[in-house]
């Protein structure tokens, strides 16, 4: 069989709008390409920068929490990461309002090894 | 400028009149034992344009009647006969290998939706392990006991995810040369999975998509193919300038 050799429709589904609503949202979070309209650019280069910050945010985050349990970091020390972390949460927050992002949108698609969080 | 389609496993003329984007007529520029299949046009790609793209795919799918065919991505472009042909050279090996690979076989795309918001409410009430900080006593550990509650809810999610997946994808096992599986692009979107099928295996991978619909009532499938197979490509490095996939 090749493609359109057997007449029928090539899209088998049930629930059309479900998917179709679900497809627009991953095309809109991850771009073919950069925008590189010059009125984009900048909320282009955030969300980038951003990203890249947010990985590194969660990768303290997840080290953190394995020292933790884990019994390797003193009371004093478990204070200390976890107010940095707080505030660190805290600024991206602020800097997601400014430059209009959404949490899902701090992604980057790597192609075949799937999306980078 | 030269728009590219496809490169084939030809390098003879391309005897049926294919019309392109621009109604050009396509022909295939040879280099040894394979070809490029191109049309030559007068404007511009800027971005992913709907109906261009649909003929492009027609285009694919038109050469696909005759050759075995790696498809190029929407918006490639080349100057010049000889760009073109220098992107053959240099990626020749790469193209023969392919389209080894690809021979006799198209690509289907599956996609599977679940309640992935159900599954985190009954997973969030269920009854977890005690706090392994005392959340009382600073803002610092409160924050750092919900962020382990958090990754303890997001690896359960994952597993249950996985384990959806695991069996969705064992209904194909055997029927499919390749697989690429893309997992939980969103909460809702379970999988997104692309098969690669020989051509005498289709009736029953597609019986099998029937029998896996029948036996998952909770879950929602998009199956969609045959296409060429875009996601079975390796590419080489930058071989000209693409608009988009």
């Amino acid at each position: 069989m090749k493609p359109g050799e057997s007449g029928e429709s090539r899209v088998r589904t049930d629930s059309p709008d479900l998917f179709l609503e679900e497809l627009e949202k991953i095309r809109d979070v991850l771009p073919g390409k950069i925008d590189a309209n010059p009125k984009n650019v900048e909320k282009g280069l955030a969300k980038l920068v951003l990203t890249l910050v947010e990985l590194i945010r969660k990768l303290l985050e997840k080290q953190a929490l394995r020292r933790i349990d884990g019994g390797t970091l003193s009371e004093e020390e478990i204070e200390r990461v976890g107010e940095t972390l707080m505030k660190l949460e805290n600024k991206m927050e602020e800097l997601k309002g400014i430059f209009g992002l959404q949490d899902e949108e701090l992604n980057l698609n790597l192609g075949p090894l799937g999306n980078l969080m | 400028m030269l728009y590219a389609y496809a490169v084939v496993d030809s390098n003879r003329k391309i005897e049926d009149r294919v019309e392109g984007i621009e109604r050009e007529a396509v022909r295939n520029i040879p280099c040894r034992e394979i070809g490029l299949a191109v049309g030559e046009i007068e404007g511009t790609i800027d971005g992913v344009d709907g109906s261009r793209a649909l003929k492009h795919e027609e285009v694919v799918e038109k050469l696909m009647e005759k050759f075995t065919v790696l498809p190029m991505r929407f918006g490639t472009v080349f100057p010049a006969p000889a760009d073109a042909l220098a992107a053959l050279e240099s990626g020749y090996d790469l193209f023969r290998r392919n389209l080894e690979r690809v021979r006799g076989k198209a690509e289907w795309g599956l996609r599977v939706i679940w309640d992935g918001g159900k599954t985190r409410d009954r997973l969030a009430n269920a009854p977890g392990p005690p706090p392994a900080l005392d959340a009382t006593s600073s803002r610092a550990k409160q924050y750092l006991e919900k962020k382990r509650v958090q990754r303890r809810l997001e690896r359960a999610f994952a597993e249950e995810a996985e384990e959806h997946i695991a069996r969705v994808d064992g209904f194909f096992a055997g029927r499919v040369a390749e697989k690429r599986l893309e997992k939980l692009k969103r909460d809702k979107l379970l999988l997104n999975a692309y098969y690669l099928v020989r051509r005498e295996s289709q009736s029953d991978f597609i019986k099998a998509y029937q029998r896996l619909r029948r036996e998952s009532g909770d879950l929602r499938f998009l199956l969609s193919g045959p296409w060429p197979p875009y996601n079975f490509v390796e590419r080489p490095r930058a071989p000209a300038r693409g608009a988009a996939d």
